[in-house]
């Protein structure tokens, strides 16, 4: 048994933190483009932003497990199955991707709006000005959020078991759903428990040590 | 020197297109604090944005130095920016980044090696008194001090000229008196040009060595301060010159005072004398002179930068002829008299 979780964890792990990290490296660059494409005044690019920030809103709200049954056509084309952890992780990646960019924008457009005149003043891009300035401003906004998103992660890939995808939910499912094994659904719930506090705390830990 | 010529702006609402700024002509000569003056809404902020080129204007132009400011390529605009020092109406400061990263982002796209970026911050925050405060953030100062900063910020490029738009509308009046002294230091010691945008005469009256009345984008008077101090011409001066001065008439006075003049009443006057007209005693002259007797019922000192103008409301009592006399006596001497009436 211990071996079937410690595998089990792996798994899981794994599908969370690849997840993690491409949201961070899509959502943060998607996030900031949403935010500047939102200034920009020429038609076509005010087309392009009512089409992303349409598909931003819906994709934020679809239910995790709607997002997969939906997208099982593209995976089984790109992974040959939906039951893997290549495409639980596609899956994961993209239900919290845009919601974190969504979040992204939300925190640029809250910072005050005479932060514009003073970039203009100082000589600044506004492309400049976000990466330099405003993206350093909002991260105490922007870390609590991650790690939100990072916990919404773990549910989620408990979800993806389900599909097939192993890890913790995998294991709950076989062993806790269908033999009803009380022992593992006590020890796998008592892990994702832990390791969400762990995600929490050490983003609290982080951001307390970001805002002064 | 800034110089604006026939500047006009067309701003567009949702009633319809209105005239910002109409027709405003202005001079501020190097070394100066030059005020402009007037009420929420009436053009202050949108002119100092139009000399910044954060706002485009309509038509006229404005010129700094004798080269222009006014429709400007993008490029040219940024390069115009950075040769003027711009405080806004809050600090803006950024809570991510320490005294000393705030005011050194200005020099972030000059392309100066990092050793002279620290030297000039360090003399800004020096010039600002904020030496010891480098290292902390924004959010553990004072109101006061973060727009210190933000003055530092502004004159770490060591510009030509520095735009301040209203700042002490969110101060205090300890906080306002501190920043006022900054004024006048960072003038009189380190030579700053400064356009300073208030709705408040008292400020005006503290630092500004000339003024511009703003009201509704018009330029409505403007000119030395202790000249409009003395003898405003339109009814919004006057209305900021009583503002800023206690140079209401008592009330027992104004219940008994008639504009008309009969053959048993006497003028009630307000004599302003100025430093010069000051050294010698020529209202005791007069009095003597004339054969006169004066009642003081009010009298104050007022302070106009360096200037001190001397104010009093009086009723004098005589012959007619000699009253008249004295008056011209006077006004030759350069004291400012008004007739505010007539008493019995």
């Amino acid at each position: 048994m211990f071996y079937e979780m410690l595998h089990a964890l792996e798994e899981t792990l794994f599908m969370v933190l690849t997840a993690g990290i491409l949201t961070l490296l899509i959502g943060i660059p998607f996030g900031i483009y949403l935010y500047l494409l939102s200034f920009d005044q020429k038609l076509w690019h005010k087309t392009i932003y009512r089409m992303l920030f349409t598909v931003t809103n819906l994709a934020s709200t679809l239910p995790y497990f709607v997002l997969v049954i939906l997208l099982i056509p593209l995976l089984r084309i790109l992974f040959g199955t939906e039951a893997s952890v290549s495409s639980a992780i596609l899956t994961l990646a993209l239900a919290t991707i845009f919601p974190f960019s969504a979040e992204i924008q939300r925190a640029l457009n809250a910072l005050p709006i005479g932060y514009n005149d003073l970039a203009r003043s100082l000589g600044f891009s506004r492309v400049r000005w976000v990466m330099k300035v405003s993206l350093k401003e909002v991260m105490p906004v922007i870390l609590p959020r991650y790690a939100q998103q990072l916990n919404q992660l773990m549910g989620y890939s408990v979800i993806a078991g389900v599909f097939g995808a192993g890890g913790l939910g995998g294991l709950l499912i076989a062993k806790g759903y269908q033999n009803f094994e009380i022992s593992y659904v006590v020890a796998t719930v008592l892990l994702v428990f832990l390791l969400t506090q762990v995600i929490r705390l050490s983003v609290q830990y982080f951001t307390h040590d970001q805002s002064h | 020197m800034l110089s604006l010529e026939a500047v006009e702006k067309i701003v567009h609402t949702h009633q319809g297109r209105h005239l910002a700024l109409k027709n405003i002509h202005l001079e501020v000569e190097p070394g100066e604090i030059y005020g402009i003056l007037g009420k929420k809404g009436a053009g202050k902020t949108t002119l100092l944005r139009c000399v910044h080129c954060l706002e485009s204007i309509d038509t006229g132009s404005i010129m700094l130095d004798n080269s222009p400011l006014t429709h400007l390529p993008e490029k040219t605009q940024i390069l115009a920016r950075r040769a003027q020092g711009m405080v806004f109406a809050e600090p803006l400061l950024l809570s991510s980044r320490t005294v000393y990263q705030n005011v050194e982002l200005a020099l972030e796209n000059m392309g100066d090696k990092k050793k002279d970026r620290q030297e000039k911050v360090v003399e800004a925050l020096q010039m600002t008194g904020l030496q010891d405060k480098a290292l902390c953030y924004p959010k553990e100062l004072t109101l006061g001090q973060q727009y210190r900063v933000s003055f530092a910020r502004a004159l770490v490029n060591q510009p030509n000229i520095v735009l301040c738009d209203d700042i002490t509308k969110n101060c205090d009046a300890r906080t306002t008196h501190g920043l006022l002294k900054l004024f006048r230091e960072l003038n009189e010691r380190y030579h700053f040009t400064i356009v300073l945008a208030t709705d408040a005469m008292e400020v005006i009256k503290m630092v500004c060595h000339r003024v511009a009345i703003l009201h509704q984008g018009e330029m409505v008077e403007h000119g030395e301060v202790s000249g409009i101090f003395a003898h405003p011409k339109t009814d919004i001066a006057k209305e900021y010159v009583k503002s800023a001065t206690r140079l209401e008439m008592p009330n027992a006075l104004r219940r008994r005072l008639k504009s008309q003049e009969t053959d048993h009443t006497y003028p009630v006057l307000r004599l302003i004398v100025d430093n010069n007209a000051g050294q010698e005693p020529f209202i005791a002259h007069a009095v003597q002179q004339f054969e006169l007797t004066m009642n003081i019922l009010q009298a104050h000192l007022e302070a106009i930068r360096d200037l001190h103008l001397g104010i009093m409301i009086a009723e004098l009592r005589g012959k007619k002829n000699n009253i008249q006399s004295a008056i011209a006596y006077l006004e030759e001497r350069g004291l400012h008299i008004e007739v505010l009436g007539y008493v019995l």
